[in-house]
């Protein structure tokens, strides 16, 4: 969770609501986050300083937390893509060679 | 944007009203801050703005954003311990104090939860910790008692104690009568001098009621200028005068009830057959704290004395001699001016020229002062003190290795919860918080246990383990000692298990692999390190108490245990025959002889100066004259020549006796019959006896002399104890005919010099205490140790009995391992016990020897308890049936 969230700030600043959007829209409405679960892990993340956070308060309109990617988080965003990477990469061959059709999927 | 737009009724649902409760509703159960409310609105507001055009009422639309929220849980969760960082990382320290509070009442709270869960455990633990800190506590209460004495007085780092080394390394707490006004004349610097002389008995007589007072010394006014002792009535000038006499109030009111003390008069009296001489009370002081140095009732004016003598004799008389420098003089300027002074004043006084001068702060007197040279009172030793923190710290570590141990043994058995816990998510520090915290929790716990221990020993506890016990004070000690004692006590006993179990990889951890290995062995060693400490004390123990035994029970070379004293006080100088005869006369009297005096009391010096066939530095001899059955009523054993004659005219005032510690200071090979001295002194040996104590064992036995001579001071006689009560009461009778009007004054010999050893029965007091204690602490956490390896082998017990082990096999399986750890904690005590015990035993110049049987012994008792208590712990966990241990888990 924490590395999608990076990647998405990665992108642009964003806010709670939205990252929440992002992660549906991207994941074609496979991946479904609660505002429950994702909060605390942005506490977490700012207390870690991998983000940090302002308040935008537009004139007319309520005011927003918006978040934003640290240095620190940076690193550790290109860190997590290294080991992701590197996970895919053995998955992927490792599943070429073998059959993915589940076996109780004909009874 | 349908129903928010119509007007409101009370029934119709209101978008914003409901945010609001939502948002109420939410602060309220949740301890979150406004800032992190904002955002959730926020986030709220926008699921219905996102639903704002599928045309749901509104009420349908707000649930559905509500639900889409999620589970507010782990929100809580993880912002409350944000907010306990961000708390301790950024704001000021009250908000940390009380953060800190909240902390401590967390760990308190997972603590309690804890002890409640395993009751047995915390019993063992928090008994042993409790009791081993009320210990430390009454210690350290106890030793700052000691270390405050005389710190009361408003000057007590200007005032000191010049104090004199003579010659053959012997340290005098007085110095000459002559030495303070000299002082005074010729060294800039002082505020104050004052001198009083040790503390003699009187008897004091006011009308027709007569009083022997032990507390009465003679002294200058500037006394009651230097220290802080307050005068009630009347004024200390008045003592510039002779024979005046300031009392205590407390002597006051038992001498003249409720009558005005001052301007009455006191009969006072060394011995009854000295003319009285009359004293006028000039003043009343408030009873002298018990926490100074000083034990007097009465002071009378030094110019009484001093009218008597001239300046030769002040310098042969001694007194304590304080002085007060003046806040700008630096003690090492004064002593160097002293230096000089001494060299300047001595050059031609003989072997005085040989004493050297000691400033002695006041301070440190009650400490620190001489134990060989008879001071004020019987002072305190450091090197004890030093014993006692020493114990109270061996008792304390016992008592956390205790802690350590039982607290690692349980959290083997909480390895998986920490496994766990890491899994889904705790962090290593957590982790540590939390070991820690369990640590505070149980040593607050303890401390409380102790205060309520302290509370119920209070009442037996006697006035010399702490004569200033003042609660505030104890109190305001207790403060300052207890939350640094609370933080380095948890750390101690907390570190193990907060580092060493949260390192634990969750993945080895959760696949069952208790790592054992060096936890073992480390355990082993904690439980070897116990029964060291434990047999150190138990040895240590046994040591002080024979070398008691020792001291107050061996035969001295007389007849220590019968010897009823009377002090006559020369009550009668042509009566004592009478007085002797009709005391013989006694049916329980074996003997009776008076004296000048007795052996444990103070006598007089004698040197001479030409001596036969010796030409050496002189030697002082301590000298007693007594009647011709002196000797053989104290029980002394001829070693050579005959004891005086009383049908040889000629003993009287020529024949001498000598104990074999003269013969050898003298170096003569064959002692009877040579002179010493001169002229009239001239005396001649004409018998030795053989050695014996004539002050306590921390003294050598010095060289004695014994004359033929008629003294009354005392009178001694050598009393069957059967029938003693019979006895007592026909010397009392005896005593009221011969000396009437004078309360009957006696004394067992034996308890007077049992009076000597004070420091060191508290002494074996409190080692006795502190044995018991250290063995009750490691006997419960080898009860815990015990159980809680059969705990974990209940498998292993069950397959061997259902295998057909029987239930002492099992007992002997468990416990044998303990036994062996007890047996080299033991064994590993001896070297200790022997270099502690011998270091203590040296002040003593007569030691008890100590025997391989003493360790034989203690460490049978050691062994015999921990057997009994290994045995019977393991016996409970092998009668568990096999089926059982096999079905758990």
């Amino acid at each position: 969770m924490p590395s999608i969230i990076l990647s998405i700030l990665a992108r642009a600043d964003s806010y709670g609501y939205d990252i929440i959007q992002q992660v549906h829209d991207l994941s074609g409405g496979e991946i479904e986050w609660s505002a429950g679960s994702l909060y605390p892990v942005l506490h977490r993340m700012k207390a870690n300083g991998h983000i940090e956070d302002y308040w935008v308060e537009p004139e007319s309109g309520r005011k927003r937390r918006f978040y934003r990617i640290t240095a620190k988080g940076e690193k550790a965003l290109i860190k997590e893509r290294e080991n992701w990477l590197a996970v895919h990469g053995l998955l992927a061959r490792l599943w070429s060679e073998i059959s993915l059709e589940t076996k109780g999927g004909a009874a | 944007m349908s129903g928010s737009k119509s007007p409101k009724s009370p029934f119709q649902f209101d978008i914003e009203n409901a945010i609001a409760n939502w948002r109420q509703f939410v602060s309220r159960t949740r301890s979150l801050e406004p800032e992190d409310l904002d955002e959730l609105e926020d986030h709220l507001r926008s699921e219905l703005e996102a639903t704002a055009g599928d045309g749901l009422p509104d009420d349908e639309r707000f649930r559905r954003a509500a639900r889409r929220i999620g589970s507010l849980d782990g929100l809580d969760a993880s912002y409350q311990q944000v907010m306990r960082d961000k708390r301790w990382a950024l704001e000021q320290w009250p908000v940390r104090l009380s953060a800190g509070l909240d902390l401590l009442g967390s760990y308190v709270r997972a603590a309690w939860s804890n002890m409640v869960r395993h009751k047995g455990h915390a019993l063992l633990n928090l008994t042993g910790l409790g009791m081993a800190l009320a210990a430390c506590i009454l210690i350290l209460v106890h030793v700052s008692s000691e270390l405050g004495f005389d710190r009361y007085h408003e000057d007590a780092d200007r005032i000191y104690r010049i104090e004199m080394l003579v010659p053959k390394d012997q340290h005098w707490g007085m110095t000459y009568l002559t030495v303070g006004p000299q002082l005074a004349d010729n060294i800039p610097g002082m505020e104050h001098v004052a001198r009083v002389t040790s503390p003699q008995s009187m008897i004091m007589r006011v009308d027709d009621v007569g009083f022997i007072e032990d507390r009465f010394m003679f002294g200058d006014p500037s006394l009651f200028d230097m220290f802080d002792f307050p005068v009630v009535l009347g004024d200390a000038s008045g003592l510039e005068r002779p024979q005046t006499l300031m009392l205590s109030a407390s002597s006051a009111s038992r001498f003249f009830g409720k009558k005005n003390p001052i301007g009455q008069t006191i009969e006072v009296g060394i011995r009854s057959s000295d003319p009285p001489v009359d004293y006028e009370v000039v003043g009343v002081f408030e009873d002298i704290r018990e926490d100074s140095h000083f034990v007097v009732d009465f002071v009378a004016s030094q110019a009484t004395r001093l009218a008597t003598m001239d300046e030769e004799v002040q310098w042969h008389n001694l007194a304590f001699t304080y002085v007060t420098l003046h806040p700008d003089v630096s003690v090492n300027d004064f002593k160097a001016q002293l230096d000089l002074f001494w060299t300047d004043v001595f050059k031609d006084r003989g072997y005085q020229a040989e004493t050297r001068p000691v400033v002695q702060p006041l301070t440190r007197i009650h400490l620190h002062g001489q134990i060989t040279s008879r001071d004020i009172q019987p002072q305190g030793r450091f090197s004890y003190i030093l014993i006692f923190i020493g114990a109270a710290v061996l008792l304390l570590l016992v008592a956390c290795v205790n802690y350590i141990n039982l607290t690692v043994a349980r959290y083997m058995a909480r390895v998986r919860e920490v496994g766990v816990r890491k899994v889904i998510g705790a962090t290593r520090r957590q982790l540590v918080v939390q070991f820690y915290g369990e640590a505070v929790g149980y040593t607050t716990g303890a401390f409380l246990l102790a205060g309520l221990i302290i509370l119920a020993a209070y009442p037996f506890l006697d006035v010399s383990f702490s004569v200033a016990w003042q609660w505030k004070e104890s109190l305001q000690l207790l403060g300052l000692f207890l939350i640094p004692a609370i933080g380095l006590i948890a750390l101690t006993s907390g570190s193990y298990p907060a580092l060493f179990l949260s390192a634990f990889s969750p993945n080895a951890v959760l696949k069952g692999a208790t790592p054992s290995g060096h936890r073992a062995l480390l355990r082993k060693g904690l439980l070897v390190f116990q029964f060291l400490i434990t047999s150190v004390l138990i040895v240590a123990t046994v040591v002080v108490h024979r070398q008691l035994e020792f001291a107050q029970d061996t035969r001295f070379g007389f007849e220590q245990e019968q010897i009823l004293l009377l002090q006559t006080r020369g009550a009668l100088p042509d009566g004592s025959d009478a007085m002797r005869s009709a005391l013989s006369a006694i049916p329980g009297i074996e003997a009776v002889s008076s004296a000048s005096g007795f052996p444990g009391y103070p006598s007089a010096l004698r040197w001479f100066d030409e001596v036969e066939e010796y030409d050496g530095e002189g030697v002082v001899l301590e000298m007693f004259w007594g009647d011709a059955t002196y000797v053989s009523t104290l029980g002394l054993v001829l070693a050579e020549g005959r004891f005086f004659d009383p049908d040889r005219p000629g003993d009287r005032g020529y024949a001498v006796l000598l104990n074999e510690a003269a013969v050898r200071a003298y170096g003569w090979q064959e002692a009877i019959g040579k002179r010493l001295g001169t002229g009239d002194q001239q005396r001649e040996v004409v018998g030795v006896v053989r050695d014996f104590h004539t002050t306590s064992m921390f003294e050598e036995i010095g060289p004695v002399i014994i004359e033929l001579g008629t003294s009354s001071a005392w009178m001694g006689a050598k009393v069957s104890t059967q029938g003693l009560r019979e006895t007592m009461a026909a010397v009392q009778s005896v005593w009221a005919t011969f000396i009437p009007g004078r309360p009957f004054e006696y004394s067992f010999l034996d308890d007077d010099f049992k009076a000597m050893y004070q420091q060191e029965q508290r002494l074996a007091r409190l080692f006795t205490g502190f044995s018991v204690l250290t063995i009750i602490v490691a006997i419960l956490g080898l009860i815990g140790l015990v159980a809680f390896d059969g705990r974990q082998r209940r498998k292993e017990i069950g397959i061997r009995k259902s295998m057909g082990a029987s239930t002492s096999d099992i007992v002997y399986l468990l416990s044998g391992r303990f036994f062996v750890l007890v047996l080299v904690g033991f064994a590993a005590s001896i070297p200790v016990s022997m270099i502690l015990t011998s270091w203590w035993l040296d002040r003593f110049a007569y030691q008890v020897s100590v025997s391989p049987v003493l360790f034989v012994l203690a460490g049978t008792l050691i062994l015999t308890v921990a057997l009994l208590t290994v045995g019977i712990q393991a016996a409970r966990s092998a009668q568990v049936a096999p089926v059982d241990c096999l079905r758990q888990d």
